[in-house]
């Protein structure tokens, strides 16, 4: 009895999957095309913005991030890369997000709790608007704190770790995302 | 060959070549190195723009030269080495003939025939026995190993000891053991010249498809001369465990370790237990000669005709292009298939060191593998890792879509990384298996639905096994095993094996069922076993259907609260349509809660994985 709604879903996402696929192309016709649908899925229209800019931007958010939090300290390297915005492209083909994980650690200068603090006061003052400040919903209940930036939509997540946490490295988690964009036409995505 | 050039010969001399060439192979590997990790990586790391990408593509295309280089100068390496230990062993063969000459007094001709004297006593009639010439048997072609030669030798040889002179046998002996020599030295020459003639590169700067698919060429005809003369090069134990895979290559001297990467890479490349730094070297190799040659079959199928024509006022399907359809369509489908995903490595090879992503170790490589490809690949050096996650993608896997998986696992990376900066993580694609092509390929009519977790779980067993060989025993990294969709079938049934599955953690995401009943069946403890699922239409069908199908014992798939494993929260970044694929994305503004758990429970920090609160009514 379980059987026919499941094969009916499929056979319904598949159709969905290959109307989607037959909007693929270029030109602009098909790019405005591929915005509508966007736009449909996702609730705003995607920008369009060249991979190396919107990564920027968000390396940019994570090093005031940084200087707002007023300690010094070590802080992991990879910086903020594009991924698939399933929603619209699960092939990675047009349509990207930016993130940008990284954290801070080995503190010489402050400690973790008034980079916290900072963050709690100086965030409104940048423009951000908090939507979450408590623990988080983990056995350990770590400081957390949500923002996002009205203007740009960049989200921002804060979490103080493994304090007290023997045989762990005690650190500020940070989390920088984006929204979903475009590529300008003729960009290669995946080797970007 | 004469055996006087046999005599005269100095193999010793080929030492020198052999330095020289495998001097020129040591090079051709480090500045390819040094090019990928220092260079390209720094270049990628600091350096942006259009110019910066067009140098760093020459750079890229140096180091391939280079690995071309390193390539084909390893095989003259090796045949020349070879071809050296043929030659000293006939020598030496020869000496101790000659020497034996000496010693009986007899004479060894130019021809390599010997001449014995007439004896000194009068036998019993009353003459002296007649001196003569011993002619080798093998001189004149007469394979030596057949066995009817070696019946007619031994009928020789007792003739002899018919005759009166006893030097007659002597002199046979040893006209035969010259005659090998000679026949042993001009086998090694004739099967090497052929050989080293066609490792002869042309001397353009440009290393093509054809050049990559020569060298494929080039190593086949090497081993075959390898094999053909009865090179002395120990081969790895039958059916090894990865702890005897290792001991045997640990045993290995380093040119015989260079030899065995430069004839058989394929064998390297798959063998668990091996260091990872072998593996990749040997399965960058395979993979620069298989993109060559699919590459040179891809332009050998004709231009696709017109599809579209005009009969009258109707378009119909041309003609022309059914009868190319017929002949090329579905092949040239398959090379494209498996090009996409060769370029999917190659543009993870690519982003080592930018954006901060740590070298990638391809560990295992095929394109067609158990049938859609084999793909194995780590980020970050597994054999140095403090926690390591094998992964294993689900349904519809193949060569075109790898990068998908490969993408997710950066991602993973990244957040694992960013969780525990202080330890070293690697994070693996395993993708050795042949995966369901679609959902309705394991309706329950269609037989046995866990043929293939079955089938692939002994290879992720020992791929596992070999992973903790490498990196020094069971308590030298945390190994979180991981399995996606179907992927986690195979995980479940792997635990299964004899054996189990050498695990600290497992942990899936949405998983149709894991071929258990419970979680504590998984060998690794309930608290260590890890589930995920989506609340979308796809993940619900997978799950659903897999329950269905029975690939959970008992109807238990490992999101029911009965199972028993710790359930993730997925998080809202699933849409309410598609979530199957999602777990590793941070989209839409949001951080993945999916990704950042289960970065946690790479790191094993368990009290920062976000689990669902159970329902009202629901058991824990």
């Amino acid at each position: 009895m379980w059987a026919l709604p499941i094969v009916g879903l499929i056979a319904l996402a598949t159709v969905w999957v290959s109307m989607e696929e037959s909007g693929s192309g270029s030109g602009a016709a098909s790019m405005s095309r591929q915005q509508n649908r966007a736009k449909d899925v996702l609730g705003y229209e995607p920008e369009v913005q060249a991979v190396p800019k919107a990564e920027g931007e968000v390396n940019g958010i994570s090093s005031r991030v940084l200087d707002w939090m007023g300690v010094r300290g070590q802080v992991t390297e990879p910086s903020a890369a594009a991924h698939v915005c399933r929603k619209v492209d699960p092939d990675f083909e047009t349509y990207y997000v930016v993130n940008h994980p990284w954290s801070v650690f080995e503190l010489k200068k402050g400690t973790f709790d008034e980079a916290m603090d900072n963050l709690r006061r100086t965030l409104p003052d940048k423009g951000w608007k908090i939507t979450k400040d408590g623990p988080m919903d983990t056995k350990a209940a770590s400081p957390e704190i949500i923002a996002v930036q009205p203007d740009s939509h960049h989200t921002l997540t804060v979490q103080w770790l493994n304090s007290g946490k023997s045989g762990r490295t005690e650190l500020i988690s940070v989390d920088v995302d984006s929204r979903c964009f475009r590529v300008p036409e003729g960009t290669e995505l995946n080797r970007s | 060959m004469k055996y006087q050039t046999l005599a005269a010969l100095e193999p010793a001399d080929l030492d020198k070549l052999v330095d020289g060439y495998r001097a020129a192979s040591d090079m051709g590997s480090h500045a390819k190195d040094k090019l990928n990790d220092k260079v390209a990586f720094k270049m990628r790391e600091y350096l942006s723009g259009a110019a910066a990408q067009a140098a760093t593509r020459q750079v890229g295309k140096l180091s391939g030269n280079f690995h071309y280089a390193q390539a084909q100068c390893g095989l003259i390496r090796t045949n020349i080495q070879f071809l050296k230990e043929a030659l000293e062993d006939a020598r030496k063969k020869l000496k101790d003939a000659l020497a034996s000459a000496e010693t009986e007094g007899v004479k060894v001709n130019p021809d390599g025939s010997v001449t014995y004297p007439a004896a000194g006593e009068k036998d019993g009639d009353g003459k002296r026995p007649e001196g003569g010439t011993a002619t080798g048997k093998s001189a004149h072609g007469a394979g030596l190993s057949g066995s009817a030669d070696k019946q007619l030798e031994a009928l020789d040889r007792q003739a002899k000891y018919h005759s009166d002179n006893p030097k007659a046998v002597k002199a046979q002996e040893i006209a035969d053991d010259i005659a090998a020599a000679v026949h042993a030295a001009t086998k090694a020459d004739q099967t090497y010249a052929p050989v080293l003639r066609r490792l002869k590169a042309d001397d353009d700067l440009n290393v093509s498809n054809t050049d990559w698919a020569d060298t494929k060429k080039d190593t086949a005809a090497s081993r075959k001369a390898a094999d053909e003369i009865g090179a002395d090069l120990p081969s790895p134990p039958k059916d090894g465990s990865p702890k005897d895979n290792k001991s045997w290559w640990d045993g290995l001297s380093q040119d015989d370790k260079d030899s065995y990467i430069a004839l058989r890479p394929n064998a390297v490349g798959s063998l668990d237990g091996l260091p990872s730094d072998a593996r990749d070297e040997a399965n960058r190799m395979k993979l620069a000669e298989t993109k060559g040659t699919l590459e040179n079959q891809l332009s050998a199928i004709p231009k696709e005709p017109e599809k579209h024509t005009r009969v009258g006022d109707v378009w119909t399907t041309s003609a022309d292009w059914r009868k190319w359809n017929e002949k090329y369509g579905d092949r040239k489908k398959a090379l494209n298939n498996e090009l996409k995903g060769i370029d999917a490595i190659q543009a993870r090879f690519d982003k080592s060191g930018k954006k901060g992503l740590p070298q990638a170790y391809l560990l295992g490589f095929d394109a067609k593998g158990e049938g859609d490809g084999k793909v194995i690949l780590a980020n970050g050096n597994p054999d140095e890792a403090k926690h390591t996650v094998v992964h294993v993608p689900g349904t519809t896997t193949n060569m075109g879509n790898i990068g998908g998986t490969l993408n997710s696992m950066d991602a993973l990376w990244a957040a694992s990384h960013k969780a525990e900066p202080n330890q070293s993580v690697s994070t693996i694609t395993w993708f050795d298996y042949d995966p369901p092509d679609d959902i309705p390929q394991y309706v329950p009519n269609t037989g046995n639905t866990s043929k293939w977790a079955e089938d692939g779980a002994p290879a992720l067993q020992r791929f596992v096994q070999g992973a903790e060989t490498a990196q020094g025993g069971a308590d030298a990294s945390h190994t979180t095993v991981s399995g996606h969709s179907y992927g986690s079938t195979v995980v479940g049934q792997a635990t299964k094996e004899h054996g189990g599955l050498p695990a600290d953690d497992i942990m899936v995401q949405g998983s149709p069922g894991m071929q258990v009943k419970e979680a504590k069946e998984l060998g690794v403890g309930p608290e260590h076993v890890w589930s995920v699922a989506a609340p979308a239409v796809d993940d619900t069908a997978v799950r659903e259907g897999g329950r269905l199908m029975g690939l959970g014992d008992s109807g238990k798939i490992p999101n029911d609260p009965p199972f028993g494993a710790n359930r993730m929260d997925p998080g809202d970044h699933a849409s309410s349509l598609f979530g199957h694929s999602s777990y590793w994305d941070q989209q839409g503004g949001e951080p993945s809660k999916s990704l950042n758990s289960m970065a946690n429970v790479a790191v094993g920090h368990y009290d920062n994985v976000d689990l669902l609160v159970p329902r009202f009514g629901e058991n824990e």
